[in-house]
């Protein structure tokens, strides 16, 4: 029998719906809410406000409508922390200065961004040439552009390592890829209304795929991984140039997704195994020291949920726990690891969601649960143990009009003064800041 | 909102619809959360026999009329093996009562320690005399049809027994070896007869280090003769004999539940000592362990991290599954129990002070509806099977002093949850009906 995820998460919202007079109207076949919607357009929508609702200041930081900030793992910060990078709606790329939040054209016409590098201030892309692809990069001060590599085959290049001396990409090997072709939304960055199947459709395919390297010195392409799981999401460390994690694509559940691997192709390890049927781990990212992979944790999926992170030197783990009305679809951390933050989420596109999940949180992690001083954390238990704690929550920006297919992608600036997001809220994609700090009192 | 809030709003919503709460108004003591939740028994009036608790519409049934009359722990059996009898404690004497019809005798008089009732014969096992009376304390037997009552065996210095076997041929017991201070030498009085010191994790703490060699023991019922099957100088406790396998022993290490690795079992020979729980997780804790009425399950409460969040987690003895019931925190109760099909759970809810992450939300006698969440094919070997225990409030314990706890526990016919209550004041028995009375 052919499973139907929503199918279970509709019963598992049952008897929420006892407690939660809130929820709207649950369709009772598939367990999804009202159809999201993308609020009307508003021409030359506000610069600035204070939410009412929460009485921090956001700023809309992009100039042009679809002017989208980056995937919240795929760094889109300047090595020395005063410049950004966001897409435009061509295709290309801008620079909006964190300072004075001042845009300005960096590359323009349709490129493909893969990331801004850890070390220089460079932004690498990919871009079509006669029907293959070559690797860019262009500096973000000096405005000049390389051409590092030219790619052989179907292949992408998704991430550049803390050195930049080497990028990472996945092929699909097999003659006949169809099923790995994976549109997503209109193209203007919505999430698909049917990802969940075609997910299902891509794994179950079991297409001969590989992680390969290019040295961007000598440009060697060295296969690290060939097999039928579906690779995906490289990450390089930012600190580690030797060590990258990608993960098993597919439905959660159905995968060991989270790995990480040497460069010299040693060392492959599973982040996260798994002890409950349907425990799902996923949109893992690295701190900013390269020391911890982050990512959300579901024990089960739907039900009990958990930010859990896992030290690559020494094996240590953590794992937050985290109100069900508070789980958002990515989290993130500031670059001194002191806070995370999440973007929220509505049924669509998760299930267990509803109207109380839409907003931009902020959370201060407490891994002294509340501070009982009674209480020794470093009790001996004969063996490793994950440490606990939890999250507590503060609300940034209260996306009531927002459509979550367009998942708003949170990330710290370096100075975590500002959340970073992107919103349709205006109807057009715009790039947003909202200020970590309070401005004042949440109004009425 | 908060979800607190919300949950509190739609109970309120659902209530204001009702003239639920007024047509109920007239009995003594019991009001709706509409009305303003329940007031305390004015003095000289007698608490009622029986109500429909307003708030949930169950039917409750205080089963005695004797002050300070209590049922028994929540995992130590009282009910006869054939389903009709339980037998309940009073200050100074034991009871019976007929299960349905709530009748009740005497069944013994003088202070006596029961333990359980057999799992084979209407068998009441106790314990008397040692301390001030002088000679080594008994081990007894009192038929609870006849009244024949025998005595067994003697028990040990410093022993004690708490459990007896599955066809009625063995008691298990520990001993404290030495003269080491022993949980409880200094403890401060509580509020009453049966209620938990207010200092008791600290008193746990202390005699937790201590460290004391101790003795697991079975007594041959036969011959009366002694055999020591464990040696330890963990805290040994909470022994339960599998209601069903004659020579299976679920027994803890006692102490603050994350300082040590709580549940094991052994069997009566003294082979396979086996950790049930190996906990994962720091402040990881878990305990208030009991058989399910078929000895297939140990059931236990996993505070997966303490304070934090709750699982109700049953281990398979012969095949090792395991299935984890979250448990929402609103809904978390001190103990849980299992009908004895296997097909209902009930709790008794919780309260601040004796509870820290508990509040006025949990301070219900609750039912539990399992689900089994469907697994869509999860990668992996021998996983944990994940469900939900899906709550139904059963009687409001807003005038309930926590620090007594209400211990429940199902009637082998499913129709009723049994539990303790000092609600009116002093404690009683009293009977939840599991079946709505209205609507």
């Amino acid at each position: 029998m052919r499973p139907n995820p929503r199918l279970v998460l509709a019963l598992l919202l049952l008897p929420l719906a006892a407690l939660a007079q809130s929820r709207p109207a649950l369709d009772p076949v598939t367990g999804r809410g009202p159809e999201p919607t993308t609020p009307p357009v508003v021409k030359n929508p506000p610069r600035s406000w204070i939410d009412p609702d929460t009485g921090h200041r956001v700023i809309r930081i992009s100039d042009e409508p679809d002017t989208e900030s980056l995937y919240f793992n795929d760094n889109s910060i300047s090595p020395d922390g005063k410049e950004m990078i966001v897409t435009t709606a061509e295709g290309g790329v801008d620079v909006v200065d964190l300072a004075t939040w001042a845009n300005r054209r960096l590359v323009p016409g349709r490129v493909r961004v893969i990331m801004v590098g850890h070390k220089t201030n460079r932004v690498f892309y990919l871009k079509a040439e006669g029907g293959k692809s070559a690797l860019y990069a262009t500096g973000l001060d000096t405005g000049r552009t390389e051409k590092l590599a030219e790619l052989a085959g179907r292949g992408g290049i998704s991430a550049i390592n803390a050195d930049e001396t080497l990028a990472a990409g996945t092929e699909v090997l097999d003659p006949d890829d169809a099923p790995r072709r994976f549109p997503t939304g209109n193209g203007k960055g919505y999430q698909a209304e049917d990802k969940h199947e075609m997910m299902d459709r891509r794994l179950a395919a079991h297409l001969l795929n590989e992680i390969y390297t290019i040295d961007l010195r000598t440009g060697e392409r060295k296969s690290l991984i060939r097999n039928r799981d579906w690779l995906n999401h490289l990450q390089f460390s930012p600190t580690d140039p030797g060590l990258l994690m990608y993960c098993h694509e597919g439905p959660w559940w159905k995968v060991d997704r989270i790995w990480t691997i040497r460069t010299d192709g040693t060392g492959n390890t599973l982040v996260q195994p798994r002890t409950m049927e349907m425990e799902a781990s996923g949109h893992e990212f690295w701190s900013h020291d390269g020391k911890t992979i982050w990512y959300d944790h579901q024990t089960p999926w739907g039900t009990v949920f958990w930010v859990s992170g896992y030290n690559v030197a020494t094996g240590e783990r953590i794992s937050y726990h985290i109100e069900r009305s508070e789980w958002s679809i990515h989290f993130n951390q500031s670059d001194d690891q002191k806070l995370f933050c999440g973007d929220g989420s509505d049924n669509p596109p998760a299930p267990w969601a509803d109207a109380a999940n839409r907003w931009i949180y902020l959370f201060l992690p407490d891994d002294q649960i509340n501070g009982a001083p009674w209480r020794s954390m470093h009790w001996d238990y004969g063996h490793p143990v994950v440490r606990a704690g939890l999250f507590h929550s503060e609300k940034l920006v209260h996306l009531v009009r927002h459509n979550y297919l367009l998942e708003p992608n949170p990330f710290f600036t370096p100075d975590r003064k500002y959340v970073i997001f992107r919103s349709d809220m205006f109807g057009d994609t715009y790039a947003f800041a909202v200020e970590v700090a309070k401005a004042g009192p949440a109004g009425p | 909102m908060s979800r607190r809030g919300l949950l509190g709003a739609a109970l309120a919503a659902a209530l204001a619809g009702s003239a639920a709460g007024q047509s109920l108004g007239g009995v003594p003591g019991i009001r709706s959360t509409a009305q303003g939740g329940p007031v305390p028994l004015p003095p000289g009036q007698a608490p009622p026999k029986s109500w429909v608790d307003p708030d949930t519409h169950h039917r409750v049934i205080r089963l005695t009329d004797i002050p300070g009359s209590a049922s028994f722990y929540f995992n130590d059996n009282s009910i006869t093996p054939d389903g009709k009898e339980m037998v309940f404690t009073a200050p100074g004497s034991v009871g019976v009562i007929e299960l349905g019809t709530w009748k009740v005798r005497t069944l013994l008089r003088g202070a006596v320690r029961p333990i359980v009732v057999g799992r084979r014969t209407p068998t009441l096992y106790y314990t008397r005399g040692g301390g001030r009376e002088g000679g080594p304390a008994g081990l007894y037997a009192i038929n609870i049809d006849t009244g024949e009552d025998r005595r067994l065996a003697d028990l040990p210095r410093r022993g004690s027994v708490s459990s007896i076997n599955a066809d009625e041929t063995l008691a298990g017991g520990t001993l404290t070896a030495g003269e080491g201070s022993e949980y409880g030498a200094g403890r401060r009085p509580g509020a009453g007869p049966g209620t938990e010191p207010a200092d008791k994790p600290r008193m746990m703490d202390e005699r937790l280090k201590e460290r004391l060699p101790m003795e697991l023991f079975v007594i041959d019922l036969a011959s009366g003769l002694r055999r020591t099957i464990l040696r330890s100088t963990d805290w040994l406790n909470h022994l339960q004999f599998s209601p069903t396998d004659p020579a299976l022993l679920l027994y803890c290490h006692e102490g603050t539940w994350w300082k040590v690795d709580r549940i094991w079992t052994i069997r009566t020979d003294g082979t396979h000592n086996t950790l049930v729980h190996r906990r994962t997780m720091g402040l990881e804790a878990v305990g208030h362990e009991f058989w399910s009425q078929d000895g297939k399950t140990i059931w236990y409460d996993d505070r997966f991290p303490w304070g934090v969040d709750f699982f109700t987690v049953g281990y398979n003895v012969a095949t090792g599954e395991r299935v984890w019931y979250h448990v929402d925190t609103r809904a978390w109760s001190i103990h849980y129990n299992l009908s004895y099909d296997n097909s209902l759970f009930c709790g008794d809810g919780g309260a601040l002070g004796p509870v820290e992450w508990a509040s006025t939300e949990n301070q219900w006698i609750y039912l539990f509806r399992p689900e089994r969440l469907d697994d869509h094919e999860t990668l992996g070997e021998n996983l944990i099977h994940p469900g939900v225990l899906h709550p139904e409030r059963l009687v409001n314990l807003l005038h309930h002093n926590y620090y007594l706890e209400p211990n429940v526990f199902f009637t082998p016919d499913g129709r009723y949850v049994i539990f303790r209550s000092n609600l009116f004041g002093p404690t009683y028995l009293f009977a939840v009906e599991v079946a709505r009375a209205g609507p």
